[in-house]
């Protein structure tokens, strides 16, 4: 596999992302249609041309960003086709997985309620390996079962985190088994997939760390906002993290308290999140601290970009930035939407 | 009741004396029962005032916690997480009495769910849509409080006017009207008996002479 040539190709790709300037432009324009207009100006051109079609304003932006999001990856998967099970394609896989289990989770919960396969389409986002083919017939599917037989029919790996916990859903009737099984899956993989001596591996390795970190220390604060005990919540917590140890993590669910908690943070890269902790405790909202982690990830994600420029961290890293590109044009789009000021939509937006 | 349908006698006076005696005592009655209700009323009103301002205020929080999660998590995410909410509010309707207006006790189950019980996974779902499924249980809950005092003030306020009704007809309508018949008919015995004695001295003075 030539990934010099394939760095050369997203680092092309990654020319064609917005600059600050045109998001500066995006955030001065005074309307949606506007902003539509100044995004006809960019490779978003196409997919906007189709959607707005259908849809008005912001609905019409958000679907247009999920179809280019869609096409972007595909087409940096379709880089690895004649390599599929090479170690780049597997850490790409990583990334892309998540999307999987995304409309996997979407699917079957849509199917859980008899949701009709248009309306749970349009909660999709075909950026993962499961291709728009495979998830229209899972749509075709009519409940729950159907959908994972139709993933153990077709050999697909999700089946082997659904399968074994059919009958325990089957008796509690929570598809919250089956999505912590999808996840659990996600992450095994992903540090299965990472493991290795090479520099890029370590790269990945630290990376992966950091997402299961962030997801614990998520799950942490939503149980002790929620008030779950550690027992109930304590197969919840996923093995592997970069930094903080189950053990810690218990640990912070049995002091039962954020400010408290922060304090066993002492000595990690999370401690800078020790005086939102605290305001969070004494504020009631929760959402600030998850927004702080959830950055944190993506600004180690997108720092990939610039690690090594021969190794596959090139591509994770561009995935990353353009990533963040589409989750700030929604913000800005939504924040118009809802008539928020320059300062809110200014806060909102993630900068790298 | 027209004068000329009241037949003179002193059995229909005695009647007339009672039905007025009946319907004055109805017209306290009524007229306490207009006034304790008035004064319920005014409690639940209070809390009406409290409950609308609480439901705007819900409804208001509902509406920016799911601009912030369609923002944050995007239009895709928030239907995701929508697509499992499997089990819907249920409504119970009970009756309860006040002053003898039936009014309805709205009690909701699984309206607030338990993080595990909203139905989706607990990994991988932002806080911003935990807040936004709290605003919104919150508001129905608040729509079910608001619902029970509005139906409540309402039933009352109808009974209100019932009462009213009832007390102006009894105060302004059947009482005089009665009063005027018991006065017409004692007016037509006296007469009847001044007849009665006039005939008898000219008898009396017929049978002398």
């Amino acid at each position: 596999m030539d990934q010099g040539y394939i760095n050369a190709r997203v680092r092309g790709m990654y020319r064609t992302l917005l600059g600050p300037d045109a998001l500066r432009n995006l955030i001065l324009v005074p309307d949606l249609d506007a902003m539509i207009s100044e995004l006809q100006k960019t490779p978003y051109r196409e997919e906007l041309e189709t959607s707005c079609v259908r849809r008005s304003s912001v609905v019409c932006i958000e679907d247009a960003l999920r179809r280019h999001l869609a096409r972007v990856y595909s087409k940096i998967l379709a880089m690895f086709d004649d390599q599929r099970e090479s170690r780049e394609a597997r850490y790409v896989r990583i990334f892309l997985n998540r999307w999987d289990v995304h409309n996997l989770k979407t699917i079957l919960r849509g199917k859980s309620i008899r949701s009709s396969p248009e309306e749970i389409r349009e909660a999709l986002v075909p950026a993962g390996t499961l291709d728009e083919a495979t998830l229209v017939e899972l749509l075709k599917q009519n409940d729950v079962r159907q959908v994972i037989d139709l993933l153990a029919t077709w050999n697909i790996d999700y089946a082997k985190a659904l399968t074994p916990n059919i009958d325990e859903w089957s008796r509690s009737g929570q598809l919250l088994v089956l999505e912590h099984a999808l996840d659990r899956y996600y992450f095994q993989y992903a540090r299965d997939a990472v493991r290795g001596r090479q520099p890029e591996a370590f790269a990945l390795q630290e990376l992966v760390g950091t997402e299961i970190d962030v997801t614990n220390l998520k799950t942490v604060i939503t149980f002790i906002r929620d008030g779950i005990d550690l027992e109930d919540g304590e197969r919840f917590l996923l093995e592997g993290g970069g930094e903080l140890t189950t053990e810690v993590l218990s640990g912070m669910v049995s002091d039962g308290n954020l400010g408290k908690a922060g304090e066993r943070l002492e000595g990690t890269r999370f401690i800078s999140l020790r005086p939102l902790l605290t305001e969070a405790q004494n504020s009631g909202r929760f959402s600030p601290v998850m927004k702080e982690l959830d950055w944190h990830l993506i600004r180690a994600g997108a720092s990939l970009f610039r690690r090594d420029p021969l190794s596959i961290t090139v591509v994770i890293g561009f995935l990353y930035r353009f990533l963040i590109e589409v989750t700030n044009i929604r913000i800005i789009a939504r924040c118009r939407d809802a008539g928020l000021s320059d300062e809110e939509l200014e806060a909102e937006l993630i900068h790298v | 009741m027209a004068l000329r349908d009241i037949k003179p006698t002193r059995s229909e006076l005695i009647n007339l004396k009672r039905r007025i005696q009946l319907s004055e005592r109805g017209y306290k009655i009524l007229k306490m029962k207009r006034d304790g209700l008035i004064l319920e009323f005014f409690k639940v009103l209070g809390q009406a005032k409290d409950s609308q301002n609480a439901l705007n205020a819900a409804y208001a929080r509902a509406e920016e916690m799911m601009a912030v999660a369609n923002t944050v998590e995007g239009a895709i995410g928030v239907k995701s997480a929508a697509f499992s909410v499997k089990e819907v509010p249920q409504i119970g309707v009970k009756q309860k009495n006040i002053m003898g207006v039936v009014v309805p006790e709205i009690q909701g189950s699984s309206v607030t769910k338990p993080l595990v019980d909203r139905g989706y996974g607990v990994l991988g779902t932002s806080s911003t849509i935990d807040e936004t499924a709290s605003a919104f249980e919150d508001l129905v809950e608040q729509i079910i409080r608001s619902a029970e005092i509005e139906t409540t003030m309402k039933r009352l306020l109808e009974e209100i006017e019932k009462t009213k009704r009832r007390v102006n007809a009894l105060e302004f309508k059947v009482i005089p009207e009665q009063a005027e018949a018991r006065d017409f008919i004692k007016m037509r015995l006296d007469e009847m008996e001044r007849e009665e004695l006039f005939r008898l001295k000219r008898i009396k003075a017929r049978s002398q002479a």
